[in-house]
């Protein structure tokens, strides 16, 4: 066990292709290998379903080598050494008869290193469709910044319209299809804020389409529900539509808590009353509560039980003080991904600090004992490997497999419910 | 504002001539920046009196992205000229175009351009007009390109790459501006370069004569502008500063061919293309170890993954070795996506945790913006002594497709083992040496060169098992199945190689008496060739065995190989026992029922023995081709009343219309072109053993029994509605 090593986070080509891909009506192209393309393709596919089968005849021309998503160019040695303009001249032509609103080609790493003037190619069409081309996504960079860079360049080329905010309406930033139950995750926050009385826009990366993101400026708010993904991207909003930015104090509304100051924060600056949503909030809690008295008085659970998480600073922070504060549970390991500063990672010292915790942060996460993991699907297999006893709660990508048919999400009241009846139903596994 | 792209081939002056002309320009009152792209970074040197900055690149390797000033790679210069050098590495590392392109990106995003300048002049190293060094020719940067040039042939050669760099660029545009004579004092010197202009059709636009003013100025670190500014040459420099800035007729980049070049500067004839044969023989082809190549790339298929990913796939299998991914983190994270895919499946569908690839030991050397520059060989090293630390038995370094671009040299590595450790270089670069099968047969060949011990001597009951398929559902369950059969006939399994393998039984792979090859597909018979050849290793003529007939047989054979004939019986007469038990229970259900079969699989009799034991109808079968190979082959080929090898699975809608299977079988299930057909899946690699196929009847006898019907699949206008 001791050679084995946690799971490795994606970077920014990763962020960056996933970006683009969180938009409807988009094609994104890998200039690039297909050692590349085939696992962006994949998890595309299954995150963002947009087809109904897996027979790759159905996906047999050049550039799709039998996946639906992010056709690509299939760089080689020769193309390394003589260039890749032919490629992407081709399948750009073959682009241009489909029904796409948007055409993004995105160089891989080696792309990026030859240095071919993709953008050159993309410009000069007027058929309507925007283009652009991401000639470097950064080598190793953070998920976060390739994310953020690729949404900039999406607004950039599609040129949302000027317009007058609507009042009450707000954009929701940082989520993405890359997160787990993301649909369900906007939806989630969208009711919240429809008992408020507010409404959303657009959530850019996460399922909207072109025309729906060309409204983006009519928000008179852009919520950052994550910063890692979405603070650079209020700030070019800000900046070219003049929309206000409100970045979460408590992080993601995972955990009652965080959803009732998600909704709070929100309709205070938009001069709304929470009423509504807090009582939808408080009706969960109830439930909860009926539930957790009945279990904790026969079990004593789950307060002090261990947990350890992976995930993002600012989401890793705001379940931490659920858990903690709500549920009285104790951390083991605490696993903050790579990201840009977030401000979240010293909330999270601080926080921890005041509950003589700080040492989870420094724990391996793979080595600590916990009885329940919430991360990702190979750090829950990896636990399992290094033998200890324990559920895991997947809250990130890659995940175990696990078909989700009913609608599910970590996020506001919904989710915190999910997340309890996970939590409630996997201690009983692992510590009766 | 004006930008202007001025070229050149190095070494020709073209720094002095860039210098001088900043000056001069910054001389009419216009703001001018000057923007040094030879990693010499001596461009503005005349400019700042000779002081060194920091360039660029130097600048960005040790400052964090956030942190970038524009301010502190900028320095005021003589009569205001604002320089920057993008810098580069030390020749013969890292990659110098990579560098200007990342110089290019950092001023972009600092927002160079908003500085107000009336000019900016990039000083171009012309020698090598690749993707990097293009950069400033690009369309969102120079307005006007010039070229500087000597009267020798080879600064000539320079500038005609030059324009057809500009014309790939401009293929309807006009933006050179015509050609600078730097003179080194040849003779026939300006007549050359004058019919070098006459035939791309550009101007003359200033001649340099060779003086010793240069030298003076430059040995007092100035421009000759300022340190000779009444000077013949001050003027000159002077007049086209302005006629630069007032140039408005440019001219389309038209470049000659090489040998036009050289017929029109040189006089001479082309050369003769030598054809093949005629030039001495290659080394490879008289000597060194035989090459194994992956069928992708023996028969020029577009490459389907990536040689690194493959050959990390094999090496994460050695159970006591971490292997480092060197390049950036995409290629370790996509790498390490792959192999935990599988085990993660086994996890939630099995509960069953996979050793060597639940967490795959490996680690990635991280390269970033800074090391495509200057070469990532030393992060390496950092990182191979870092895991060396860890005491691994083994550790596998694979390079990626930047690594292998930029040329990082690692011989370092062959000379790293310690006394615990061995260190065994995979230089795959990701898929510049071939596809991910490429790069399985790639580790398995390394490894084995590298861990095998050649003079161990064989065991009498001991075989290896050879190159089962990692990512294969079926594979824990077919060792299972094997492992029980050489269980029963006394067999050892002396290495799984390679599967979870151990560096120990890997040293000791010829205690085997025979090697098993799970499948005797491409892959596996080019790795059995490779041991064949390099180890003498004996093999066994068949492999796993699939199905009722194949298992009988291997078992009766194997038997016979190691003298267990008794035992091999006594398995063969219980698996029979089984299997006909299974078949009579099934058979009322399925006797008679019309099967059509479209598959991807070309060994298919196993299922075929299955069905026609039965008493099924063969109707139909369809051998979709996924290779250059075709191995179809069956003994029930009289049972069969359609063959279609290979098979348009564009006739598929219309041909089980027509058949109307009462089942249909096939890899892929598609409700689009299946309807509501009764469709079932099969595997693309079975489980082996005598119940491959029973066990797929068994559920087709559920489903006639039952008669079931897919009520679901009438709900199409309901996706239609709601979901599509």
């Amino acid at each position: 066990m001791s050679l084995c090593t946690e799971n490795i986070a994606p970077d920014s080509l990763t962020g960056a292709i996933f970006a683009v891909e969180g938009v409807k009506d988009v094609c994104v192209v890998l200039n690039g290998p297909t050692g590349c393309k085939f696992y962006h393709s994949a998890i595309s596919d299954s995150q963002y379903i947009r087809s109904l089968s897996f027979h790759p005849s159905e996906y047999s021309e050049r550039f799709h080598f039998g996946q639906a998503r992010i056709p690509s160019t299939f760089l080689d040695a020769h193309d390394y050494v003589f260039g890749s303009r032919e490629k992407v001249s081709e399948i750009l032509r073959v682009l241009a008869q489909k029904d796409y609103k948007l055409i993004a080609v995105i160089n891989s790493p080696g792309a990026a290193l030859i240095g071919d003037d993709v953008e050159h190619l993309l410009a000069g069409k007027n058929d309507g469709v925007a283009r652009f081309a991401l000639e470097s996504t950064g080598y190793s960079g953070y998920f976060g910044t390739g994310y953020q860079n690729a949404l900039i360049k999406v607004f950039d080329a599609i040129e949302p319209a000027r317009r007058k905010p609507r009042k009450n309406a707000v954009n929701l930033l940082g989520l993405s299809i890359y997160q787990k139950h993301f649909e369900n995750n906007r939806r989630a926050l969208e009711d919240l804020l429809k008992d408020c009385g507010a409404e959303v826009i657009a959530a850019p990366g996460a399922g909207d389409d072109v025309e729906t993101l060309k409204r983006i400026a009519e928000a008179a708010l852009n919520v950052v529900v994550y910063p890692e993904y979405g603070r650079k991207i209020a700030e070019k909003l800000e900046s070219d539509y003049g929309t206000p930015t409100l970045i979460l104090d408590e992080g993601p509304p995972i955990g009652f808590d965080a959803s009732e100051a998600f909704v709070r924060q929100v309709a205070r600056f938009l001069g709304l009353d929470p009423k509504n949503a807090e009582d939808r909030i408080g009706r969960a809690r109830a439930r909860a509560y009926l539930t957790l008295a009945r279990y904790s008085s026969l079990l004593g659970l789950p307060k002090g039980a261990l947990f350890s998480i992976k995930a993002e600073a600012s989401l890793a922070c705001a379940l931490t003080q659920w858990l903690c504060g709500y549920l009285g549970m104790i951390p083991a390991a605490i696993s903050t991904l790579p990201d840009a500063e977030s401000g979240f990672t010293e909330k999270l010292e601080t926080w921890l600090d005041g509950i003589h915790c700080r040492d989870a942060l420094q724990n391996p996460i793979l080595e600590t004992p916990t009885h329940i993991v919430f991360a990702d699907g190979n750090t829950i297999s990896g636990l399992k490997l290094s033998g200890q006893k324990c559920c895991g709660v997947e809250i990130a990508l890659p995940t175990l497999g696990y078909l989700d048919v009913t609608e599910k999400t970590l996020l506001g009241e919904r989710g915190a419910l999910l997340l309890l009846e996970q939590i409630l139903n996997g201690l009983r596994f692992v510590l009766n | 504002m004006m930008e202007v792209a001025l070229y050149g081939k190095g070494g020709i002056g073209k720094s002095t001539i860039s210098a001088n002309l900043s000056y001069a320009l910054a001389k009419k009152g216009l703001r001018v920046l000057q923007v040094g792209c030879d990693p010499k970074r001596d461009s503005t040197r005349l400019l700042l009196r000779g002081a060194r900055i920091e360039t660029v690149l130097e600048y960005l390797r040790k400052t964090p992205p956030d942190r970038c000033r524009i301010s502190d790679i900028l320095h005021e210069g003589a009569c205001g000229v604002h320089c920057i050098e993008a810098g580069g590495p030390e020749p013969g590392v890292g990659c110098a175009g990579r560098g200007i392109l990342t110089t290019f990106e950092l001023l972009r995003r600092l927002g160079v351009k908003e500085n107000r300048y009336d000019v900016i002049l990039y000083d171009v190293l012309g020698d090598v007009v690749c993707g990097g060094f293009a950069v400033p020719i690009r369309r969102e940067y120079a307005d006007k390109v010039y070229i500087v040039t000597s009267g020798e042939f080879m600064s000539l050669y320079a500038a005609n790459n030059i324009l057809r760099g500009l014309a790939n660029f401009d293929r309807d545009g006009a933006r050179a501006g015509g050609v600078v004579l730097n003179s080194r004092g040849l003779a026939e010197e300006d007549r050359r370069v004058v019919l070098f202009c006459e035939a791309v059709g550009l101007p003359l636009i200033e001649r340099f004569p060779r003086s010793a003013l240069f030298s003076e100025s430059e040995r007092e670190a100035r421009c000759l502008v300022e340190y000779f500014p009444d000077s013949e040459i001050a003027e000159k420099f002077e007049r086209l500063a302005g006629f630069i800035h007032e140039q408005r007729e440019l001219y389309a980049a038209s470049p000659l061919p090489d040998d036009a070049l050289e017929e029109r500067l040189l006089g001479q004839r082309p050369p003769t293309l030598l054809s093949r044969g005629k030039t001495a023989p290659a080394s490879e082809e008289t000597g060194g170890k035989p090459a194994f190549y992956s069928k992708g790339l023996v028969h020029r298929e577009p490459l389907q993954g990536c040689a690194f990913s493959g050959a990390l796939t094999i090496c994460t299998q050695v159970a006591d070795s971490i292997s480092i991914a060197h390049g950036p983190n995409s290629c370790a994270h996509i790498a390490y996506q792959n192999i935990t895919s599988t085990p993660r499946r086994f996890l939630l569908e099995r509960g069953i945790v996979l050793p060597c690839q639940a967490a795959p030991p490996i680690v990635s050397s991280g390269m970033n913006e800074s090391l495509m520059v200057f070469g990532g060989a030393e992060a390496l090293r950092q990182k191979l002594e870092e895991t060396l630390r860890r005491k691994p038995k083994a550790v596998f370094v694979l390079t990626t497709c930047p690594s292998g671009i930029i040329g990082d040299n690692l011989e370092f590595l062959r000379d790293h083992d310690t006394p615990e450790t061995k260190v065994v270089p995979l230089l795959t670069d990701g898929n510049l040496h071939g596809d991910y099968l490429q790069g399985i047969l790639t580790a398995y060949i390394d490894v084995a060169r590298a861990l095998i011990d050649p003079t161990v001597e064989a065991e009498r009951d001991a075989v290896n098992l050879v190159a089962e398929k990692t990512e294969a559902d079926a594979t824990p369950e077919s060792f299972e199945n094997v492992a029980g059969v050489l269980e029963r006939l006394g067999i050892r399994i002396n290495c799984r190689f390679i599967n979870g393998a151990s560096t120990e039984s890997l040293r000791n792979f010829k205690r085997a008496r025979l090697n098993i090859l799970a499948y005797a597909d491409y892959m596996g018979r080019t790795i059995q060739s490779f041991l064949e050849k390099e180890f003498d290793a004996p093999f066994f003529d068949a492999p796993f065995p699939v199905g009722f007939f194949e298992t009988c047989d291997w078992i009766r054979r194997l038997g016979a190989f190691f003298g267990k004939e008794d035992a091999a019986n006594a398995l063969i007469a219980e698996g029979r026992a089984r299997y006909d038990r299974e078949i009579a229970q099934i058979r009322p259900r399925l006797e008679g029922k019309r099967l059509m079969m479209i598959t991807y699989s070309h060994e298919i009799d196993w299922i075929l023995q299955t069905a026609c034991d039965l008493g099924m109808k063969i109707a139909f079968v369809g051998i979709l081709n996924f290779s250059q190979e075709n191995l179809f082959k069956t003994r029930f080929r009289e049972r069969i009343q359609e063959v279609h090898v290979p098979y348009d699975n564009g006739n598929r809608v219309a041909d089980i219309a027509r058949v109307a299977p009462d089942l249909f079988l096939t890899n892929y299930a598609s409700i689009e072109h299946d309807g509501l057909t009764l469709t079932e899946t099969i595997p693309l690699c079975p489980v082996a053993g005598f119940l491959s196929g029973v066990h797929y009847a068994r559920r087709w006898s559920e489903l006639f029994r039952m008669n079931l019907t897919e009520g679901w699949k009438h709900d199409e206008p309901l996706y239609r509605k709601y979901s599509a």
